[in-house]
Formats: structure tokens, C-alpha cells, sequence
């Protein structure tokens, strides 16, 4: 027999053997009799293979009380290591040897019963040790502790199991003071202050504390406010402050039904009671199954290790046993996970060691729904409510129509196993009914991944996708691009949009249809909302996404290159004069008014009386400015445009500068005023554009341009905007005299 | 968990876009994976999943969300490690699949001390059978180490279709 220290001086087997300290590695086969050799896991451990540097650890055994989590064992030496359980801090190093055992606590302040059990395999390698051997510890299903899973028969009838445990005193110490209870699996109580269950029956027991870290389903302690047992009972549900018992849960673990108190506190616990029995020539008695309950034995379901079961003292390789009786009520809930929890403490060569143990189960029910259904109206479905129907497929709803109007149907089904888990899908499909009951075909599904990017030239590159998939018979067709460049999210209930026609994405894609494409050009400055929907042209439904995307145009449409320089030999430069322009744009023949460009200036004539001139030269900047001989009047102007030019024609004496079809500037040529609503000269917030017009049209304002012979581009020297506003890049130069224009 | 899945839409063959609120960091699981290593902060995704007419059930799980991920409390897959042993040159892993030991995967000895096998995405409710073959010269075989495995994990979903007749919403299996 190995000599073990500490917390291993106590080690937990297997029963059940055949013969005594033979292996018997069948947890379900621990029905008593004889000691194996086989050690009970406490938890279960996983190796992390991706990084050990030390291949000839072998891990024997984690203690229980270390915890679930990720731990570690690190080298400080060539043959020596220490343990970082998880939770708690590194303990001191421990020296193995070469084919060697050693156990590596955790820090002793505490920490001595956080231990691993190590063995060199030296055979396997003779690497000295370096580098962390990381470890996942886990509670484990189905082992010695956690017993079997609950079939569907067993938890519709109600169950009683046993199994048994043997404990041995591995050491050359006595072993004193040997307790154990049944662990909590919640540390902290909670008081039934908002709630208590009755004399007998079905009831709540309710909190004004949380019940929130508790186990979906299980079983709770009701301890009176002096620590006197009063009932174990069963829960089948649970909210945050609320356990739902039903009848069959009552006088559970051999309790009797008792009313609870306001001041009772409630402990969640796993559904076992312990007991001890003292071997003869070796042996416990050996129970002929395990649903036989072991005789003579006494039964205790304390918390508390001073009320529990004990053993005054346990000789060197002395060995006791340990019985384990787990309760499934009648009826008891499916569950995926029951944990099971216990815990013993011992005194060893004058030191105190605690160490737990814990199992994993799971209960069947064979008559839980296989498929769920959730219905959401106008809303995604409660998944926390009621399934709408249950069972096996087809699953059907009945609608109820709306009053008015429609009403979108958002339909989930998943599949449920005979242990309570759910699949986890979230994909809905939907129907849409109108007020007669008949189906509506829904509008198209939005776009998605909308985007638009300046690409230069004051043009705007712009990407959308759509899927096919799910608008089966409502699929788009094309795009329906709603664009704004006065600021204004696009509305598409006035606006009128660009249409395109869809085309596949590129192969492979699928159901995708992508959108790219170039609008423009804008000029600089201008802030441009554009709203993309899919469409199908031969019904005009659109998706009902409103939200925009948007940008400033950060670039000039359409410029020249100027400053040209051509030689001939060293010497003969030729110099070039940029291109001279003399135009005339007719806005009404009758009357002879129109628009004239020439260099350094446009200009806007009524016949031969000068209304006004936009001088601009980027070289003689003295004269530029909007200059004129008419009067500014600051005034409303409204109305709808007449026409779609530049210049809306009302009369001989009267004349529009409409912007986005809206009159915006008021040309009165009998009284020689200009009327528009406010004005700013600031160059800065003036759209800019190389258009080759007097007036260009960028939709949502008027540009007043002015081709600038210097550098051969038509320039922006003011702007009328939608709002009626005239920026303005030069000043405003009133004059008597047209001579001084 | 707290987090909403806003938006699931069939993006390409066999490709989900999925966007979702909820608090950042994020963890993301599908089958059993962390689909992302670590955290992320992005609120959307586009995964490659091979079924047909439904997406893969991503799971997401944000910062405000205390409880274990269930695809981490219930994994679809078993893993399975085993100690090497001095003699052998390397290990069989082999699966009890319709009443045949079938070959799955095999590892050289590599003095690494624990070997572990992961498997495919196991049946749900249903128990699966391994088997570790130590491998030595001239391909003697071992003894084999035998594992069983009961799975239990959260259930595919269902493929369905949805019509709509007589006021009736119905839910089937899809052809």
C-alpha cells in the first residue's frame, strides 16, 4: 500500500469488488461488499495536450474541494512543481522524483486540501520537468457520486437508488474526527419570507431575496430559523423568487410535511441523504441492486458537518463505508444536469483537510413535446411563454385576423429532447394576414450592408446587397434609390426614386443580389442621404426600411487640368492661354433674355439691360464679386416652378431661380429687385462644382458658375440652396451704373 | 440570454449573415465551437454552415450574461485523451458506427504524454462507442481502451416548411 500525507491520507474507492483491493471500475456496480481498487473521481480532468511540456506527469487525482475551473501545474525545477488549483493561490513547490508519487497542495493559508496527486512516468519520459501542464476540471456525469441517469419509467414512478463508496485510511497516521454531510449546492440560504408552503400539498415557497443562482429544478432544505430540519421537499420549477412544489414533492429524504414560517431559511441542495457503515473482515453488506436499500444503516441529510454522520477515528489503512441514497420524486421535471454534492473533513497528523465530492445526472421524460412552436404577432415570439403547440410535426396556429389592417405572423418551431434542452435556432419565418384573414404577400426583405463612399469628381460609389432567400413569392426585382442633398432623410412616400434592375452577384453568392453603382456627379460639400430599398416591379412593393445612409461630398466634379507648359529646347517655351469662351444661353427669344458665359464672368441679360455678373478670376481677384445694378430685397419666395430650366420665364417683367422645382429667387425686372429669403458670403460653405453652365443644377441647389480662365475651370462662386438661402463665395456689388459692373 | 438576434439572412451557399444587440464583449458558439477565439465586440457575423433551408444556431453570449453558454454545457462532441504508452509508435482511434469499428483518426507517438481524440458532432440522446489501439512495430495491436459515451446536447433544428390554408398557420417537415 503507497504511503500517502494530507489530504490523500483519505482516499475514496470504488465497492464492489470482487476481491478485496481488485479494480471494479463500474460505477454502477459500487452496490457494496468489498473495497476495489479504483479510485472515485471526485471531478473530472482534462488535459490540455495542445501545450505539455511535461509528458511524464501523470495525474493521478484532483481533489474535489479544488473546484471547476482551469488550473495548473508548473514547474520550478527539474523534478519539482506546484499546483495553482483553480481560484487559489500557487502553492509552495514539492519535489517528485524520478518514478516517483507526490502531492502538490495549493497555498497552505488555507489551500492544503486543494491538492493533486502526481506520478513521474519516467519510463514514459525521462524529460525533466519545465514549462505548465494546464488542466480544465469539470464535475463529472454518472459517476460513483453522481449515479446513474434517471430513465423515464424511474422518474414517472419515483425513485430510491443506492451505492456505496469505500474510504481508507491510506496513510501510517490514525485518522480522526471523520465527518460527513451533504454540501449545499447554493452557499447561502434564503429566507421564505414572502412565502411558505403549507401543512401538506402543493404550494410556493417565495423570497424577497434571489433564487436565482439555483438549479432550474431540485431540491430545497426549509431549515427553521434555529437550524432545526423542518422538510426537504422538490421543486419542478422556478422563478427568481419563487419554487414551484408540487404535492409529490413533499416529505422528501424521509422528512414530514410541515407548514413553513416566515423566518425559515432555505437551503438548495442535491436530492441524497448519507450514511455510514463500519466493515467486517473488510466488507460492507453488498445490496442486491440499487434500488435495494441498504439495512441497519442511518440516514442523515445534515448540512452541517457537527450534525452529520462521523467516525471517531480510522486506523492506518483502516477502511469505512459509505452509503449514498439519491431520491427521485414522482414526476420529478427532466433536466439535463442534477448535481449531486457531499463533503467530508478529517483531522491527519494535527492539520484539518475538507474534501468534496461531486456527480452528474440527468432525468428522462420520454412525454416532454418533441417540437415547440412560438408565434410573435407584429413582434418576435416569447420564448419564455407557453409554445403556441407542441408535438410531433405538422404544428399548427389559428390566426386571428386584425381588426384593421395587417398583421405580420413570426413563426419559430424547435425540436426538444427527452431531457429538456431546446435546440437553439432563432430564424423565423413569417405570414402576413390582412383584416379578411386572406394572406398578404409580404413587402420584400430590406437591403443590408448599404454603403457609400466618395470616390472623386464629386461622384458617390454605392453598394447594397439583398437577399432572395425567405421572399419566395414577394422576391425584388430591383433597386429603388432614394436620394436627398438637402440634408433631409429621403422620404419615400413623396420622393421619387432612381430604379435599377437587380442583377445576380457574382457566382457563388446564391440567393444575393448586389448593387453597385455611381451617382453623381455632386458638388463639394453638398450633404447627400440616400435610401435603398428592394423592389418588385410587377406589384411596386418595396421593403419598408427608412433609415439612410449619408455623406458630404468631399471632392469637385469634373475639373481641368490647367497651368499647361510646353518647350521647345531650352529656350522656347511656349506659353499657352487657357481656353476663351464667349456663350449665350437663350431663357426666353421673345424677349431676349438669356444667360451669357465669357471669361472671368456669367452673366444674366434682359435684352440689353444687365440683371447682373458673377465675376470671378482666380489671378485679379479685385473684381470678382456678384455685381449688379437691382436691389436686394430679403424676402419669402415660394411656389412651384413652372418648367424644369435653370431659369423659370413668368413674364417680361418677371423672373424664378427655382431650386429642387420651388421658387427660390425672385428676379423682378420692372422695379430691378432681387428678392430672395437671407443670404451668406462665406466661401467655405459654398457647394463647389467645375460645371460648365452659367447656372448648373445639382437638384437640391443652383450653382452659379464662372469659368476662371487662369486655370481653365468653371468655378463656384455662389450657391442658391433649397432652403432659399444664396451663399455666396464673392461679395455682393450693388452699383448705379452698368458701366461699373 | 440577453442578447437579441436581430437579424438572420441567407447570404450566400451555405453562408448566414446574423446581427445582434446586447452588451460588448461577445462570445460566440455554433456546434459546440467558440466561433471566435476569445471576445469580440462585433455585433454581426457571416458563418458557413452546410444545412439547407436553416441557419446554424449561433449562439451569443454578452457581457451581462452570467451563465455558461449552453453549447460549452452541452458540447456536441466528445473528447477523448488517453495516456500514451512507451512502447507504442502511435494510436488508433476507431468508432462503433452501424455495427462497424471505423476508423477515425490516427496519431503518431510522439512522447507527448496525453493524446486526446475529438469526435464529429455526436447523435443527440444516444450512445456512441470508442476505441483507442496502441499501435507497435511491425502494426501489432494492443489492447484496446474502450470509451462509451452517452450524449446529450441541444437537438438539431427542425427543417421546416410553413403554409398558411384556412386561417390555419402549419408548421411541417420539410420536403
Amino acid at each position: 500500500m503507497s504511503v500517502a500525507t494530507g489530504i490523500d491520507a483519505l482516499r475514496v474507492f470504488h465497492s464492489g469488488a470482487v476481491a478485496d483491493g481488485l479494480p471494479q471500475v463500474d460505477a454502477a456496480a459500487c452496490l457494496g461488499g468489498l473495497r476495489s481498487s479504483t479510485e472515485a473521481a471526485a471531478l473530472g480532468v482534462l488535459v490540455d495536450v495542445r501545450q505539455n511540456y511535461m509528458p511524464a506527469l501523470v495525474i493521478e487525482r484532483v481533489t474535489g474541494t479544488c473546484g471547476e475551473g482551469v488550473a495548473e501545474v508548473r514547474a520550478t525545477g527539474d523534478d519539482s512543481v506546484r499546483w495553482a488549483p483553480p481560484n487559489f493561490a500557487v502553492g509552495s513547490a514539492v519535489t517528485i522524483e524520478a518514478y516517483g508519487r507526490a502531492v502538490a497542495p495549493a497555498n497552505t493559508a488555507g489551500g492544503r486540501s486543494h491538492a493533486v496527486r502526481l506520478r513521474r512516468d519516467t519510463a514514459y519520459s525521462a524529460k525533466a520537468l519545465a514549462g505548465t501542464l494546464r488542466l480544465d476540471l469539470a464535475k463529472p456525469y454518472n459517476n460513483a457520486v453522481g449515479g446513474a441517469n434517471i430513465a423515464n419509467a424511474a422518474r414517472a414512478a419515483g425513485q430510491s437508488d443506492y451505492r456505496a463508496l469505500i474510504l481508507q485510511n491510506a496513510s501510517d497516521l490514525t485518522i480522526t474526527d471523520l465527518r460527513f454531510r451533504v454540501k449545499p449546492l447554493v452557499a447561502t440560504a434564503q429566507v421564505s419570507g414572502a412565502g411558505q408552503l403549507g401543512a401538506s400539498g402543493s404550494g410556493t415557497i417565495e423570497t424577497a431575496g434571489s433564487f436565482a443562482a439555483w438549479p432550474v429544478c431540485g431540491f430545497a432544505r426549509v431549515e427553521q430559523s434555529g437550524g432545526t430540519l423542518r422538510e426537504i421537499v422538490y421543486y419542478t420549477d422556478r422563478t427568481d423568487t419563487v419554487l414551484v412544489v408540487p404535492a409529490a414533492g413533499r416529505e422528501m429524504l424521509g422528512t414530514t410535511a410541515a407548514a413553513g414560517a416566515s423566518d425559515d431559511n432555505v437551503y438548495s441542495v442535491p436530492g441524497i441523504a448519507l450514511a455510514i457503515e463500519a466493515p467486517v473482515s473488510g466488507a460492507i453488506q453488498e445490496i442486491a441492486d440499487d434500488t435495494t436499500s441498504p439495512t441497519s444503516v442511518t440516514w442523515s441529510t445534515s448540512i452541517a458537518l457537527a450534525s452529520g454522520p462521523s467516525v471517531a477515528s480510522l486506523t492506518s489503512g483502516g477502511t469505512y463505508g459509505l452509503w449514498i441514497h439519491r431520491q427521485t420524486p414522482a414526476g420529478a421535471t427532466a433536466s439535463p444536469r442534477m448535481e449531486i454534492a457531499l463533503e467530508f473533513d478529517f483531522t491527519w497528523s494535527g492539520n484539518s483537510y475538507a474534501e468534496s465530492m461531486y456527480g452528474l445526472y440527468r432525468v428522462e421524460d420520454t412525454t416532454l413535446p418533441s417540437n415547440l412552436m412560438h408565434v410573435g404577432v407584429d413582434a418576435d415570439p416569447d420564448y419564455d411563454a407557453a409554445a403556441d403547440d407542441t408535438g410531433a410535426l405538422p404544428l399548427v396556429y389559428t390566426v386571428t385576423p386584425p381588426g384593421a389592417g395587417t398583421q405580420e405572423h413570426r413563426v419559430i418551431v424547435r425540436t426538444q429532447n427527452p431531457y429538456g434542452l431546446l435546440s437553439l435556432n432563432r430564424y423565423l419565418r413569417t405570414v402576413t394576414v390582412d383584416d379578411a384573414g386572406d394572406i398578404v404577400t409580404p413587402d420584400p426583405s430590406d437591403p443590408y450592408d448599404v454603403q457609400a463612399v466618395n470616390i472623386g469628381t464629386g461622384r458617390i460609389s454605392l453598394r447594397a446587397n439583398y437577399s432572395t432567400f425567405g421572399d419566395v413569392s414577394n422576391a425584388a426585382d430591383q433597386w429603388a434609390i432614394y436620394i436627398r442633398g438637402d440634408g433631409v432623410n429621403p422620404d419615400p412616400n413623396t420622393d421619387t426614386p432612381t430604379l435599377v434592375s437587380m442583377s445576380a452577384a457574382p457566382i457563388g453568392q446564391g440567393p444575393v443580389m448586389g448593387l453597385l453603382t455611381t451617382l453623381g456627379p455632386y458638388p463639394k460639400r453638398m450633404p447627400i442621404k440616400i435610401l435603398v430599398r428592394s423592389r418588385k416591379q410587377s406589384t411596386g412593393a418595396e421593403s419598408t426600411n427608412t433609415t439612410p445612409v449619408s455623406l458630404t461630398v468631399n471632392s469637385i466634379a469634373d475639373g481641368s487640368a490647367w497651368q499647361p507648359r510646353v518647350f521647345l529646347g531650352r529656350s522656347n517655351a511656349v506659353g499657352f492661354a487657357g481656353e476663351s469662351i464667349l456663350t449665350d444661353t437663350v431663357i426666353n427669344e421673345a424677349n431676349n433674355i438669356f444667360l451669357r458665359r465669357r471669361n472671368g464672368a456669367s452673366e444674366l441679360w434682359n435684352d440689353t439691360q444687365l440683371v447682373w455678373r458673377w465675376r470671378y478670376d482666380s489671378i485679379d481677384t479685385e473684381r470678382n464679386g456678384f455685381w449688379t445694378t437691382f436691389s436686394r430685397v430679403a424676402g419669402s419666395v415660394s411656389g412651384a416652378a413652372v418648367g424644369s430650366g435653370v431659369i423659370e420665364y413668368v413674364d417680361a417683367n418677371t423672373l424664378y431661380v427655382p431650386v429642387n422645382g420651388v421658387r427660390r429667387m425672385k428676379i423682378d425686372l420692372a422695379t430691378s429687385e432681387i428678392t430672395i429669403p437671407a443670404r451668406t458670403v462665406d466661401e467655405s460653405l459654398v457647394y463647389l462644382s467645375h460645371a460648365a453652365e452659367a447656372i448648373h443644377d445639382a437638384t437640391w441647389a443652383k450653382l452659379f458658375q464662372v469659368y476662371d480662365q487662369a486655370t481653365n475651370n468653371y468655378v463656384t462662386a455662389g450657391h442658391l440652396d433649397v432652403d432659399g438661402r444664396l451663399y455666396m463665395a464673392v461679395g455682393w456689388k450693388t452699383r448705379s451704373t452698368e458701366a461699373e459692373l | 440570454m440577453s442578447v437579441t438576434i436581430t437579424f438572420i439572412q441567407k447570404v450566400g451557399y451555405g453562408a448566414w449573415r446574423y446581427d445582434w444587440t446586447g452588451t460588448a464583449p461577445f462570445e460566440r458558439h455554433v456546434e459546440g465551437d467558440n466561433a471566435v477565439r476569445g471576445t469580440t465586440t462585433d455585433t454581426s457575423a457571416v458563418l458557413l454552415f452546410q444545412g439547407s433551408n436553416e441557419p446554424a444556431p449561433l449562439e451569443v453570449i454578452d457581457s451581462a450574461d452570467t451563465n455558461t453558454p449552453e453549447n460549452v454545457q452541452y458540447p456536441p462532441r466528445a473528447r477523448i485523451q488517453w495516456r500514451g504508452i512507451p512502447d507504442a509508435i502511435g494510436y488508433r482511434v476507431e468508432q462503433y458506427i452501424a455495427s462497424v469499428w471505423t476508423h477515425k483518426q490516427q496519431y503518431m507517438e510522439r512522447g507527448a504524454g496525453y493524446y486526446e481524440y475529438e469526435s464529429d458532432k455526436l447523435a443527440d440522446c444516444a450512445t456512441h462507442q470508442f476505441r483507442v489501439i496502441p499501435i507497435y512495430d511491425l502494426n501489432d495491436e494492443g489492447n484496446p481502451l474502450l470509451f462509451s459515451v452517452f450524449m446529450v446536447r441541444n437537438p438539431d433544428a427542425p427543417e421546416i416548411a410553413l403554409s398558411y390554408a384556412g386561417g390555419d398557420i402549419t408548421a411541417e417537415a420539410a420536403a
